[in-house]
């Protein structure tokens, strides 16, 4: 599920970045899983939350 | 949708945001009992709601004083929150309200497949981290 695309050039950025994950990555387009973040609050507290979870992916 | 653009102008969210947030209303949360992708921080709508106004056919319920809990007897509004219309029409709610919040950071990570996504979800869950939203999605 995308959005349209306002311009060609979104277009192309958007497969050049297909490219980059699929055939650079080596991500399978069937398996491949995202996770989406959201920290809402206190500047501070959200940034070392943020930065906390994201060490936790590596 | 209405609700955050009006509180807004007060300084204030009251942070519910289930997926159907273009076309649910305040009564439809409580009736259904709802949740939202923010519940981390905002909490369910049962944490949210403070007082409902209720109107049945023997009379109109609500509490005599909004406060948030109180150690007395069981809490009716739990009775209400989800009943889905069986025992009247929510007119009114008190709900509660925090400050728009300073910052909100988005960000997305992609794992290779689902079941490493599932193994960082639980790995999250097991900290005291709870970021606001937290999801995992993928192809199929």
């Amino acid at each position: 599920m995308k959005p349209d695309h306002a311009s060609s050039w979104e277009t192309f950025v958007d497969k050049a970045k297909k490219f980059f994950v699929v055939n650079i990555k080596g991500y399978d387009p069937e398996k491949l899983t995202a996770c989406t973040l959201l920290f809402e609050g206190d500047k501070k507290e959200m940034e070392s939350k943020h930065a906390q979870v994201m060490e936790i992916a590596k | 949708m209405d609700l955050e653009r009006d509180l807004k102008q007060y300084g204030v969210v009251s942070g519910h945001e289930p997926d159907s947030m273009e076309f649910s209303t305040l009564g439809g949360w409580i009736s259904t009992r709802a949740s939202g992708m923010k519940k981390n921080t905002y909490g369910n709508i049962e944490d949210i709601v403070q007082n409902i106004t209720l109107v049945t056919s023997k009379g109109t319920y609500n509490k005599v004083a909004a406060w948030p809990r109180i150690s007395n007897g069981p809490d009716l509004n739990q009775m209400i929150i989800g009943s889905e219309g069986n025992f009247g029409i929510i007119t009114e709610a008190v709900i509660k309200v925090r400050p728009i919040p300073e910052v909100r950071i988005f960000d997305s990570i992609l794992f290779y497949d689902w079941e490493s996504g599932v193994e960082f979800m639980r790995t999250i869950a097991k900290t005291n981290l709870y970021p606001t939203s937290c999801r995992l999605v993928d192809n199929q």
